[in-house]
């Protein structure tokens, strides 16, 4: 049973965020490259394409939130392979939380757009992470049964089932 | 622009959640009977079945907190029309808000489920509801997508971005 070792239920929600996008990621590791580039009408993009824009912009609102550069930025369009995203995904993943941990809803970050810089209330970043990567997660469980293949169930209650050694 | 009222990122978590639920709800009230029935392999099902399955789930999360259960779930008794459905979401909506402005993550709370008696910590009933919600509006929009309808914008950045009164 996975513990809840932080009051602040954001932090959280960030953190199954991240369980649930290495079961996703586990789910799809062992796909070919035919299977990996098939999609679903209306989805994303093919479950390459899907999962690297999950990460890619985690990535990047992780990186909004603290105002630094990532270290190992991904690149838009290329696809870095599963053991690149493994290691990001839980990376990304505990510099969300610890922002989380730290941070108002109220509070403010600088968010670089097409047309400039914006401030952004910190609370927008973790609505848009979340919602976000739950979107895609989404999308990529529909491929998967298109595929014939059973998705992984990422809700609360199996999380809550998880082992703790699975985080 | 929507104003972050609350310090607790998770009380706009759940402001946004109730948000981009009505927004779709009435998105979809001016569909016709066939495209309420319409569906996608690897999704709940029909966009009438999955708005009640939603709305359902909710009020059953909400009770979790507050002991008042319905007397009979709301998928038992079908869709129940897009006013009805409203005034369920909001309420629901508004119960688990202020749960979320005082429960810390870690308080376990006893609770019955699938005729099991349970103790679960606050914090996963919370992320359950938002990732739940959020995984079946993301079904519905790639069925609208798929019968040639826009779904609407759902995510952080509009929810931001859209007039106050539209809260």
């Amino acid at each position: 049973m996975v513990q809840m070792v932080n009051e602040n239920i954001t932090v959280e929600l960030l953190r199954h965020n991240t369980w649930a996008n290495l079961g996703v990621l586990d789910a799809c590791a062992p796909l070919n490259d035919a299977q990996l580039d098939i999609t679903v009408p209306a989805t994303y993009g093919s479950i390459r394409d899907t999962l690297l824009h999950l990460v890619r912009s985690e990535q990047i609102y992780l990186s909004t939130l603290t105002g630094h550069a990532p270290d190992e930025p991904l690149q838009r369009d290329q696809f870095p392979g599963f053991a690149v995203l493994r290691e990001q995904i839980p990376r990304i993943g505990a510099g969300l939380a610890q922002e989380a941990a730290q941070r108002r809803a109220t509070d403010t970050c600088r968010r670089v757009t097409a047309d400039g810089v914006e401030i952004v209330p910190v609370g927008i970043l973790f609505i848009q992470t979340l919602q976000h990567s739950t979107e895609h997660r989404t999308e990529l469980n529909m491929i998967l049964t298109h595929l014939g293949i059973t998705p992984p169930d990422l809700g609360g209650w199996c999380y809550a089932e998880a082992a703790e050694t699975a985080l | 622009m929507v104003q972050l009222t609350n310090p607790n990122p998770l009380v706009e978590l759940f402001r946004h959640n109730t948000w981009a639920t009505l927004r779709l709800l009435d998105d979809c009230a001016t569909l016709d009977e066939g495209q309420l029935d319409a569906t996608v392999a690897g999704t709940m099902g029909s966009i009438r079945d999955t708005l009640t399955h939603i709305a359902g789930a909710e009020e059953r999360y909400a009770a979790r907190f507050t002991g008042q259960y319905p007397a009979e779930e709301l998928e038992e008794i079908g869709f129940p029309g897009s006013v009805a459905l409203r005034a369920m979401i909001e309420a629901s909506g508004a119960v688990l808000g202020a749960q979320a402005a005082t429960r810390p993550a870690t308080e376990v709370l006893t609770l019955q489920r699938a005729g099991r008696v349970e103790q679960i910590p606050a914090g996963i009933i919370f992320i359950q509801a938002i990732n739940h919600a959020t995984e079946h509006r993301a079904q519905i929009a790639t069925i609208l997508t798929q019968q040639g309808i826009t779904p609407p914008e759902m995510d952080g950045w509009t929810f931001w971005e859209v007039p106050e009164a539209a809260q």
